[in-house]
């Protein structure tokens, strides 16, 4: 018999494993609710029981949870963010005006997430990205800008002249 | 101790990244429609590559417009000839769209859609391209 914790925080059961199958199945328990198995003392998440191993599919590793800490850095999602935003905007957007916001949003993401790996080493993983993050959307934004100047001094001369070719 | 049920575990709200996917899909669908009527070769309101008027040459993008219209009318050979990365990254990242509809059937996730590891290798073969399309050589790989 089993007892667990509800996602209100109330503690629900003693009940049978066929009870907490079922449970799982109409999501009201996960591999992360916390399980005391009878006779216990100790609260687990229900994905570290063998018994229901087979409802979690997939889940060859039992889930990271704390108290247990993960040992595995993980890659900071703001810098992957970042290096997209600018890839994208100096290779694919200097052809219009999307350089110039997709650049400065790609260099907010970046900082963000080279200031978080920096604060976090140990959590965070990520530093070449954040960086060619940063090298790619100040790029963009830069040569966006330069473009936007390019094309006002030369009012609408460049247009014709290879507005047949230069098509994006 | 009670004998109640517990409630259901609240889904994740849609994050950012969810929203910024249907942003992207509804601009999608709204330019894909555009471009299947209007040409890019024989309409001037598209937006023109700055990079290549301001330097003469092409950028990894030049040519995707083009590309997108030659692929939305079922012409692959000539939607490869225009921008070939492009294209060529499509099939990617639909078949990793997919892989991600089947882990969501069975409640697993991804962490990212696009891996560090591949955003690397996007980096570097986009950067080959871009030098290899300049080429008079591999003129083949800049658009017509």
């Amino acid at each position: 018999m089993y007892k667990i914790l509800g996602a209100d925080g109330r503690q629900y059961g003693p009940v049978t494993v066929d009870q907490i199958r079922r449970w799982i199945v109409e999501g009201r328990a996960n591999a992360y609710t916390q399980t005391l198995v009878e006779g216990a003392t100790e609260w687990k998440p229900l994905g570290l029981l063998p018994e229901f191993a087979a409802s979690f599919p997939g889940a060859a590793a039992p889930p990271a949870m704390s108290p247990v800490v993960s040992y595995q850095r993980k890659t900071n999602g703001y810098a992957l963010w970042g290096m997209i935003c600018g890839i994208v905007a100096v290779f694919f957007c200097l052809c219009c005006c999307l350089s110039i916001p997709l650049g400065a949003l790609g260099l907010i993401f970046s900082l963000i997430g080279l200031s978080q790996i920096n604060e976090l080493p140990d959590v965070y993983e990520g530093r070449g990205m954040a960086i060619v993050g940063i090298i790619l959307s100040a790029l963009g934004l830069g040569l966006g800008i330069m473009m936007l100047f390019a094309d006002a001094a030369n009012g609408h001369f460049n247009f014709h002249h290879y507005h047949h070719f230069s098509r994006y | 101790m009670t004998a109640g049920v517990p409630p259901k575990i609240h889904q994740q709200r849609p994050s950012l990244a969810a929203f910024a996917a249907a942003a992207v899909v509804f601009a999608a669908v709204a330019g894909a429609a555009v471009l299947y009527f209007f040409d890019p070769t024989k309409h001037s309101f598209y937006p023109i590559c700055e990079f290549h008027m301001v330097t003469g040459l092409y950028c990894p993008g030049c040519g995707a417009t083009r590309a997108s219209y030659q692929l939305l009318h079922g012409n692959i050979l000539a939607a490869l000839r225009d921008n070939a990365l492009f294209v060529a990254s499509l099939p990617v990242l639909a078949l990793r769209g997919i892989w991600l509809l089947n882990l969501r059937r069975h409640g697993q996730s991804l962490r990212f859609f696009i891996t560090p590891a591949a955003l690397w290798a996007f980096l570097a073969v986009a950067l080959v391209f871009v030098v290899l399309r300049n080429l008079p050589a591999f003129s083949f790989l800049a658009p017509i």
